[in-house]
C-alpha cells in the first residue's frame, strides 16, 4: 500500500484502527521527501529524527490504550516560520537562516496535541512578502504539476509539499493571499480563516491587521480537522477572538449545497481575469449546480478603495517589523523584498490609522450588500494560468509590482475585509495545471463553507487526481 | 515625504515613488470615503466581527 496516497483523515483513521503506525507513515514521508524534494524543493530543513521519535510516541500510546488525538500520528510540515522552541525558523530568509527560536507557536502546540508529528520546515517567500515562490536565499519551489512553473506564494512550500504528497497537510500563513494562491496554483484545498480565528502566538508577523493562519491540504475534511485543531481563543495571542469555533469536521462530513445561494461574483473578479481562469470558475459553477446550490449574480463592483486602504495598512507594518534589519544589513534582504517593504517608511501615521479606523464601516457595508444577496460568494482564486518560474522571476525590476498585483487581484481584498475565504481546485484543469475558485463567507462562516465545499468536493473528485512526480 | 527615515538611510528612489502613489491613492479614498473619525472605537473592528457573526447564527 502506498501510504503517501492517503488523505489526512484516512491517515489518521489507519493509525487509530492498527492499519497501519505512525512510523510507517512518517517513514514513507520522509521516503518520498528525499525522493521528491530534490524536483520541489518545498523543504528547506527536515527533521527526520524528531519526527520519527514523536511518531514512535504515538505508536506507544495507541499500544498502550491511550486516547489519540484526531490527527493521531500522522506527519506534517510547515512553512518554515512557525516556532517550536530550539527548533530552526529561517523564515525563509538569509537573516534568519540560523535563528532558533525560544518560544513554541500556539498552533504548534495544538497541533502536537491533537497527535500531529512535527517533519520540517517548508520553502516560503522571503519574510512572507511575496505571491510566486521564488526564494534567492532557498531555492525557488517548485510546482509538482509542472516543476517549470511557480506555486504561488508566499506559502510555496506548503502548496508544493501537499500537492506533491510529501506531507499529509501543512500550514501557511495568508496576508495578501499566501494560503490561498499556492494551494491555487498547486491544485489543493487552502483557508484563510476569519481574522482572528487562529492565534498567532510565535508565528512570525509581516502585517498584524492582515496576517492569517491557516491549513492546505488534499481534502476539505483533512482542512476542516487542521483548522479545528488549531482554532479559538489563545490567551497567549489577546487578538485571537473569543467567540464560539463550530464544529468544521462535522461541517465536512455532512455535505450539502442544497439551496445554498451561490453569488457569482460579478465586476472586479471578473475585470482584467484571463479567459481560462474564468472558463475554470465556469466549470466549478456547474458543479455547484450539479451539488443542488442555487446561483445568483452578485455585482461586487471596484475593489479600488480596499484594495488601496490595504496597501496603506499593510506599509507601515511590515516597514516597522523590518525598520531594524533595514538599517542594520539592508544587503542581506532580496532585492523584491527591499523594495516592497521601505515604502511603508514613507506613510504617514494619520493615512495608515485612517485605513484601519474605516476597515470596521467597509467590512460592515461589504456583508451587508454581498450577503444580503446569497449566502456565500463565488470567485476565481486566481486569475492567469499558472505562469512559469522564469516569467515571473522579476525581482525587484521594472513592473514588478504589476506582475505581484495581477496574482494576488483575486486574493489581496479579503485580508483587509477580515472574510474567511476557501480555495478549492476546479474540475477542469488549465492548459494541464490545476484551476481554482474560492468560497468566501461572513466572519466566522468557515463551517459552512466546508460544508458547501465537500458538496463540491464530491462531484469533482479533483482531490484524488495526483501529479506525476 | 522624507528622504531619510533614519540618519544615512537614503531612500531607494523607486521605493520612493511607489510610495507616493501608494499613499496618495489611499489618502483619496480615505478623503472620499468622508466622514469624522472621532468617535472611532479602537475595539471596533472586532466587535464589527463579533456582531457580523451573531447575525450569521440568528
Amino acid at each position: 500500500m502506498n501510504l503517501t496516497a492517503l488523505t489526512l483523515s484516512e491517515a489518521a483513521d489507519g493509525v487509530r484502527d492498527g492499519n497501519h503506525s505512525s512510523v510507517d507513515l512518517t517513514q514513507a514521508a520522509l521516503d518520498r521527501i528525499e525522493t521528491i524534494n530534490p524536483k520541489l524543493n518545498a523543504f528547506i530543513h527536515v527533521e527526520a529524527e524528531y519526527a520519527l521519535k514523536a511518531a514512535a510516541q504515538v505508536d506507544a500510546d495507541r499500544a498502550a490504550g491511550r486516547p489519540l488525538g484526531p490527527l493521531s500520528g500522522v506527519p506534517l510540515a510547515h512553512k518554515d516560520m512557525y516556532y517550536r522552541t530550539g527548533m530552526l525558523a529561517t523564515c525563509g530568509s538569509k537573516i534568519r537562516n540560523d535563528f532558533r527560536p525560544n518560544v513554541t507557536a500556539t498552533a504548534m502546540e495544538r497541533l502536537d496535541s491533537a497527535g500531529a508529528v512535527y517533519l520540517g520546515g517548508l520553502n516560503m517567500a522571503e519574510f512572507a512578502f511575496g505571491p510566486t515562490g521564488h526564494n534567492e536565499h532557498h531555492g525557488d519551489c517548485r510546482n509538482p504539476w509542472d516543476t517549470s512553473r511557480i506555486t504561488g506564494g508566499s506559502s510555496s512550500g506548503s502548496g508544493s509539499a501537499v500537492g506533491g504528497r510529501l506531507t499529509y497537510g501543512a500550514l501557511g500563513s495568508d496576508t495578501g493571499g499566501s494560503i490561498r494562491l499556492p494551494a491555487a496554483f498547486c491544485g489543493v484545498v487552502g483557508m484563510k480563516p476569519t481574522q482572528t480565528r487562529v492565534s498567532r502566538y510565535g508565528v512570525m508577523g509581516l502585517s498584524f491587521s492582515l496576517d492569517n493562519v491557516g491549513p492546505l491540504t488534499r481534502t476539505v475534511l483533512d482542512n476542516a480537522m487542521m483548522l479545528a485543531a488549531i482554532a479559538g481563543h489563545d490567551p497567549a495571542d489577546p487578538t485571537s477572538a473569543a467567540i464560539a469555533v463550530d464544529d468544521y469536521v462535522a461541517a465536512a462530513k455532512a455535505p450539502s449545497a442544497k439551496g445554498v445561494r451561490i453569488g457569482v461574483a460579478r465586476g472586479y473578479y471578473e475585470e482584467g481575469a484571463d479567459a481560462v481562469a474564468l472558463s475554470a470558475r465556469d466549470s466549478a459553477l456547474a458543479a455547484m449546480i450539479a451539488a443542488g446550490a442555487e446561483l445568483v449574480e452578485v455585482d461586487i463592483g471596484s475593489m479600488a478603495e480596499i484594495n488601496a486602504l490595504s496597501a496603506v495598512t499593510m506599509g507601515p507594518e511590515a516597514a516597522t517589523i523590518h525598520a531594524h534589519w533595514l538599517r542594520e544589513q539592508r544587503e542581506n534582504y532580496g532585492a523584491q523584498m527591499r523594495a516592497r517593504a521601505e515604502p511603508g517608511f514613507q506613510y504617514s501615521g494619520v493615512d495608515y490609522l485612517s485605513a484601519l479606523h474605516l476597515r470596521p464601516r467597509l467590512v460592515s457595508e461589504f456583508c451587508d450588500r454581498v450577503f444580503s444577496a446569497c449566502d456565500i460568494l463565488l470567485a476565481p482564486t486566481i486569475n492567469v494560468a499558472t505562469p512559469t518560474l522564469d516569467e515571473t522571476d522579476v525581482g525587484a525590476s521594472q513592473g514588478f509590482e504589476a506582475v505581484i498585483a495581477k496574482l494576488s487581484a483575486c486574493t489581496r481584498p479579503l485580508n483587509y475585509l477580515t472574510l474567511p475565504g476557501l480555495a478549492l481546485p476546479t474540475p477542469d484543469m488549465v492548459v494541464g495545471m490545476p484551476g481554482s475558485i474560492q468560497l468566501i463567507g461572513r466572519p466566522f462562516a468557515e463551517a459552512a463553507l466546508y460544508q458547501v465545499a465537500a458538496a463540491y468536493e464530491a462531484e469533482t473528485a479533483f482531490h484524488k487526481r495526483s501529479p506525476e512526480l | 515625504m522624507n528622504d531619510q527615515p533614519y540618519p544615512d538611510y537614503t531612500y531607494d528612489d523607486a521605493a520612493a515613488k511607489r510610495a507616493q502613489a501608494l499613499q496618495a491613492s489611499g489618502r483619496e479614498v480615505v478623503d472620499a470615503i468622508g466622514g469624522s473619525l472621532f468617535d472611532t472605537d479602537p475595539a471596533q473592528i472586532a466587535k464589527t466581527l463579533a456582531a457580523l457573526s451573531a447575525e450569521q447564527q440568528s
